[in-house]
């Protein structure tokens, strides 16, 4: 057996959590710490329902090893109320219904926000960036559009400008 | 339209039902932890086949059960006397029993379980899982079912002529004599391929049998716990009355969570061995190559006659349908459900059906899957109206107004027994042309394709029928029971005249809570702040509900709780008669208030009766304290006739579909540009959602006609394995989705409404695939298969 | 094989001893000891997979403390890479996007944002997929890479690729630096991908750097992804293309030589024919938009 001992930094919070190197993050988070909002969809790194961010970052807990994350920053939808750009995101969600299961929903919101959060700043997004941030994102209840719509809204919503939508084709 | 009729159904309204998983708060299969008075929790692991077809010849466990953690280790053998009934089969030809829970002495797909592992964690289980040693000895394996069915082909199961264990032909109608009449005959054959639902929550389930009690607890993910829990009782000999099946949030489900007893069944018995609670959550590979997958592979050999003027004067269909390993609970289900609308839209008046199960060597498809087989055929049967259309010289839309169902012909009874309610074929078709501008869309497809650019403009018309009774379960096995699908509610009004509605089905994100509280609202006339909807958790303490599938829920909940408001009325008029005290013949009630009809002075508030009914209950009779009602109903059905017809899903909603897409004729990529989508589900209750799962059912369609696809290979190993293998159309395949509806009420239920849930994967593969064959209309590529991938479009487009 | 391999996914069902080592030195030492039996893990989207589908190993060397080895240097004669380098900084990197357009196409849709968050340029190339994006517009993109081991050696990417999912790298050695000379002024790269959905592994891909004088072909790389055991050169096609002048026939000759470059497979992402067909589509349109990027004049 080679145990190991994980100090972790998770949503704001140290600790320390016995395990193995072979241990997953996502398994880590769910099984010992009671965090569940990341969920195990495919465990290859394909629906990003395991979504968590890493240092500010949206990565895969699935592909992520424990032991990999120490030194680093965890933080979960769990971790983030107060989000001023998540809260806005919850709304939109809500009002556009961009959920019906709510399975995928915890990795869609993470994404979301990291896709805002980019382009707030230079307060320009297209739809097309948000279907190309967003692939990473597997959902089998909406079909994705009214997901699209909610991030549109919370757009305008934040810096009052529209995003801009291709041109048509037809 | 019904927003005007009523108050709250109609309008757009935020779904409470979705806001804890907004903060990550669902309770989900994978987050549950047994009650820690309870024993430990077991972890299992499966050692699966890597052979299509093999006999096991030995299975050592020895290495297995030394490692540290491990409980036991478990072969099919093992497990056959646990089963005290075979597994369910609903075809009665099969010798039963038909399959173990694990393989016992042959293993018949890639991936069929053979051993399990019982441990104290996952890990351990999956370490132990790889030190089992079996050994196989490899079988031909017959993977295609026209293949399957010759002489000579390799039998999946032994004593089944031909992997044929059903064939059945049924006339409705007179088809020759139709085909006799006609001037012209379309002959053509399709092809659907194998589907994976795919939901993104795999199944799971915990067990855990209290010997001590007797009685097994079930927490699981299935759509539909109390009609599984029965037939999973049944297998571990447990009695009904003692097993509980408790309902759970689920991520997705689409059917694919329906009449699958695999994770019950396995989870029941090793816990019954072990004496601890087991789980068993599967992994995206073990649910894509286990045998709940999905839609069976079908091909169609369609004839279909018309009149030179473009009427339609009969079908006939040979329908091959692979079935793959094992058949199931539910297994022939997806062939006979499609009789409810067998004839789509049209009038089409002689019908004939000759349909083969197959079984082959592939993943078993036991489950149902959205629509239920509907899907396939109006996708087939759209093409063919197509194919018919282009030999009489009419356009698509031409013939289609010619063979509609007109509005004034409702209630209409097809050929098959099945009886449309309601609906304006005509009207939403008008609609559909409107909203995506046709005429508009054939110019500019004229232009783009003077600069060499496909673009097509497809058209489908197809109805949706909605809340199935599972009637259709009887047709290969006549020996069975009939049963129904009835659902229930309980009503009840507390001391502060609030209402509770309780339900007693599972829910994978249909938003019903909030569905159900306007409904409750608008028909007793109060405010919906004062209406709350809960749901029963536990099936033994469930009313009878067949639970959701075949968008069963909404039209039928519509009908029971418009009976249950009816006996919630008389109780309060009955109590209001004592209190006032007035005669109860001239007291009606209204909006929140019981009044005389011959003295509008005298009236007492639902709010004052309430009050008095559940604090002051020696004023009431005893019967009315606390003003509970219940209600249970079937929706409208008739058991077969001589001649098999019969009407099982009463609700029939329509709609009519115009996507847009690009065709890449280098590359042979299909892009969906826009999808317009007229639909008639009759009474809407809550737009977003309804166009949610508009929109999220037409992505399930697009999934079908232009990505997943199950594949094995000759030796009949499963290539899709996963979501990189499993093509699931992503954020960047979303069209521009752009949904109207036109409401015709039902006539069959309190508010008019129709179940929406499959409407788009029934439409989708049709409406799609007839967008491609219009992008390659002058290429004279004709689109008869789906999915229609990259490769399969070049490869027809080099042919031509 | 006694278990449907394929189908494993939750949990690596093996132990393995893990280091961390804090910087190239050590990393070396670690390899130079237990290369034999060692995973190199960086990014972990390629070897986490693999790791719970069957693969083994003793020991897992992880480079997430290895921090000098993540950089984009634009230097005199070369842009150097680190080979840690996340695919996400690769594609946000305004000089590989202004002169290396190749390379920002191939890394800008890889996989999904979240993968290019954690995956690395060195880990895209050394995973050694026949359908490795980066690989095919590095090929076109004529770019060495650095090997460290016991010494340093300069390998040509074309030379890089043995077999799929092998590469020439020793078990004690490890790239750490992809270098690329800077195209001629007037040179350009495009890159192109068919891929079946979002986030699928390329059907196909091709990446194509070309110069031309006038409309003649000075200069043309051609890399290839997908449709051979490695990702590949196409030599005989730019061999063919070289001095003449790109006409519709000209074009048209030199992908029917392109097609005796590839031995492509048939697989779940499409057919051998397909996967031909496709390529040549998408060497045409690449040739397409260079030439009219230039211009096409003098």
């Amino acid at each position: 057996m080679m145990a190991k001992i994980f100090e972790l930094t998770v949503n704001g919070r140290k600790t320390r959590v016995d395990g193995e190197p072979s241990d997953v993050l996502l398994d880590v988070l769910r099984d010992r710490l009671g965090i569940y909002s990341p969920k195990y969809g495919c465990g290859d790194g394909e629906c990003g329902a395991c979504a968590v961010l890493m240092d500010g970052k949206c990565v895969l807990s699935c592909l992520t090893l424990a032991a990999e994350v120490e030194g680093k920053e965890i933080t979960t939808l769990e971790g983030l109320a107060g989000d001023k750009v998540l809260e806005a995101l919850r709304n939109a969600f809500s009002a556009n219904h961009a959920l019906q299961c709510g399975y995928c929903t915890p990795g869609f919101l993470l994404s979301t926000r990291e896709l805002l959060l980019e382009k707030l700043e230079r307060s320009t997004l297209t739809r097309v960036e948000i279907k190309e941030h967003l692939k990473g994102n597997l959902c089998r209840c909406t079909g994705y559009y009214q997901i699209i719509e909610a991030v549109e809204a919370v757009f305008k919503e934040l810096t009052g400008k529209e995003v801009t939508k291709e041109a048509e084709i037809v | 339209m019904s927003a005007l009729k009523f108050k709250y159904i109609g309008k757009p309204e935020k779904a409470v039902d979705q806001l804890k998983f907004l903060h990550g708060r669902g309770l989900f299969i994978d987050d549950f932890r047994v009650p820690s008075t309870l024993p430990p929790l077991l972890q299992v692991a499966l050692v699966a086949s890597p052979y299509a077809h093999a006999k096991i010849k030995s299975i050592d466990v020895s290495e297995a059960k030394k490692v540290p953690g491990v409980v036991n280790v478990y072969t099919g053998q093992d497990l056959v006397p646990h089963h005290k009934a075979p597994l369910p089969c609903n075809i009665p030809t099969l010798p039963a029993p038909h399959q173990y829970i694990l393989a016992v002495g042959k293993v018949r797909h890639y991936g069929e379980p053979v051993a399990v592992v019982v441990a104290e964690d996952l890990k351990t289980a999956n370490i132990a899982a790889r030190k089992v040693k079996v050994e196989y000895e490899p079988l031909p394996a017959v993977v295609d079912p026209e293949e399957a069915m010759k002489e000579g082909a390799p039998l999946v199961h032994d004593g089944v002529k031909n992997n044929i264990p059903y064939h059945d032909v049924f006339p409705f109608g007179d088809v020759d004599k139709a085909f006799a009449e006609a001037d012209v005959v379309y002959k053509d054959r399709f092809y659907y391929h194998r589907t994976c639902t795919n939901p993104i929550e795999p199944l799971g389930a915990v067990s855990y049998y209290d010997n001590l009690a007797g009685e097994m607890h079930l927490w699981s993910n299935f759509q539909n716990p109390r009609y599984l829990s029965g037939f999973s009782a049944g297998v571990l000999g447990i009695p009904s009355n003692k097993y509980h099946a408790y309902r759970f949030d689920i991520g997705g489900s689409f059917g694919a969570k329906y009449a699958v007893l695999y994770t019950a069944i396995l989870t029941g018995m090793l816990s019954m061995l072990t004496g601890r609670p087991v789980k068993y959550f599967e992994t995206r590979g073990e649910y894509i190559a286990s045998w709940h997958a999905g839609g069976e592979e079908r091909i169609y050999y369609l004839e279909i006659a018309a009149r030179k003027d473009g009427t339609i004067l009969g079908l006939k269909e040979k329908i091959i349908s692979n079935y793959g390993a094992y058949m199931g609970v539910y297994s022939p289900g997806q062939e006979f459900n499609p009789f409810a609308q067998w004839t789509g839209a049209y009038k089409i008046p002689n019908v004939y059906v000759d349909v083969s199960l197959v079984l082959t060597n592939t993943t078993a498809g036991s489950s149902a899957q959205r629509g239920f087989g509907a899907g396939q055929q109006m996708f087939a049967l759209e093409r063919a109206v197509d194919g018919l259309a282009d030999m009489v010289g009419m356009d698509a839309v031409e013939i289609r107004r010619k063979n509609f169902i007109q509005p004034n012909e409702f209630p209409y009874v097809i050929p098959t027994g099945n009886i449309y309610d309601s609906g304006n074929y005509p009207a939403v078709l008008e609609k559909a042309l409107k909203l995506a501008k046709y005429d508009e869309l054939k110019k500019k497809q004229e232009e783009l394709r003077k600069k060499g650019r496909y673009i097509g403009i497809g058209l489908a018309t197809v109805p949706h029928r909605s809340s199935y009774n599972i009637i259709e379960m009887a047709i290969p096995n006549p020996g069975m029971l009939l049963s129904t699908s009835p659902a229930s509610a309980s009503l009840k009004v507390n001391d502060a005249g609030q209402v509770i509605v309780t339900l007693y089905f599972a829910q994978s994100g249909q938003s019903h809570k909030t569905a159900v509280a306007k409904m409750a609202a608008d028909g007793l006339g109060i405010d919906i702040s004062d209406v709350n909807v809960v749901f029963e958790e536990d099936t033994l303490k469930s009313l009878y509900d067949a639970e959701p599938g075949g968008s069963r829920q909404t039209p039928i909940i519509d009908m029971v709780l418009g009976e249950a408001i009816k006996r919630l009325k008389q109780k309060l008029v009955r109590v209001a008669s004592i209190l006032l005290p007035w005669d109860e013949q001239h007291l009606a009630y209204e909006n929140g208030v019981v009044r005389a009809t011959n003295n509008p002075d005298k009236k007492i508030t639902l709010k004052e009766l309430a009050l008095v009914a559940n604090w002051q209950t020696f004023k009431v009779p005893s019967e009315d304290v606390g003003l509970q009602v219940e209600a249970s109903l079937n929706s409208p059905s008739t058991i077969p006739d001589a001649m098999r017809r019969f009407y099982f899903y009463p609700f029939m909603g329509f709609s009519a579909d115009i996507p847009v897409v690009e065709v890449d004729t280098r590359t042979g990529v299909v892009k969906v540009l826009k999808y317009f989508h007229v639909n008639d589900s009759g009474t809407i209750i809550n737009p977003p959602v309804a166009r949610g799962q508009i929109i999220g059912g037409l992505v399930h369609g697009m999934t079908d006609a232009l990505y997943g696809e199950m594949k094995w290979d000759k030796d009949g190993t499963l290539l899709s394995t996963n979501f990189g293998t499993y093509f699931l159309p992503t954020s960047m395949e979303a069209p521009d989705f752009i949904v109207d509806f036109h409401e015709t009420p039902s006539p069959l239920n309190t508010f008019g409404s129709k179940g929406i849930g499959e409407t788009g994967r029934i439409v989708g593969p049709a409406a799609i695939a007839s967008a491609v064959e219009d992008a390659l209309k002058q290429l004279k590529v004709k689109i008869r298969e789906i999915p229609i991938t990259p490769d399969r479009l070049i490869s027809e487009l080099k042919r031509r | 094989m006694e278990i449907a391999q394929a189908l494993e996914a939750r949990v690596i069902p093996f132990e393995f001893e893990y280091f961390s080592p804090k910087n190239l030195p050590e990393t070396l030492s670690l390899l130079k000891s237990h290369g034999k039996d060692a995973k190199i893990l960086a990014g972990g989207t390629d070897l986490i997979v693999g790791l719970k589908k069957g693969m083994k190993c003793k020991y897992i060397v992880s480079l997430k403390d290895v921090d000098e080895l993540s950089y984009v240097a634009a230097e005199k004669e070369m842009l150097r890479i680190g080979a840690l380098t996340k695919l996400r900084d690769v594609e946000k990197s305004s000089v590989i996007s202004e002169k290396f357009e190749a390379l920002h196409e191939a890394a800008k849709d890889l996989g999904s944002p979240m993968v290019r968050n954690m995956g690395t340029i060195g880990g895209n190339i050394c995973n050694a997929s026949p359908a490795a994006d980066c690989a095919a517009a590095l090929l076109a993109l004529d770019a060495r890479l650095k090997v460290v081991g016991s010494g340093e050696r300069i390998v040509p990417i074309d030379k890089f690729f043995v077999a799929p999912q092998e590469t020439v790298l020793g078990p004690t050695e490890l790239l750490t630096e992809i270098q690329i000379p800077y195209l001629p002024d007037e040179a350009t790269s495009k890159f192109l991908r068919i891929k079946r959905v979002g986030i699928s592994v390329s059907s196909v891909c091709a990446a194509v750097a070309m110069l031309l004088k006038r409309r003649e072909v000075e200069f043309i790389r051609i890399g290839l992804g997908a449709v051979s055991p490695t990702p590949v050169r196409a030599y005989k096609t730019e061999e063919y293309l070289k001095g003449k002048s790109l006409s519709a026939d000209t074009v048209d000759r030199a992908l029917e030589k392109l097609e005796d470059e590839m031995r492509p497979i048939t697989d779940v992402r499409g057919t051998a024919d397909y996967r031909t067909y496709a390529t040549k589509a998408l060497v045409r349109q690449a040739i397409e938009v260079l030439e009219s990027r230039r211009g096409g004049t003098a």
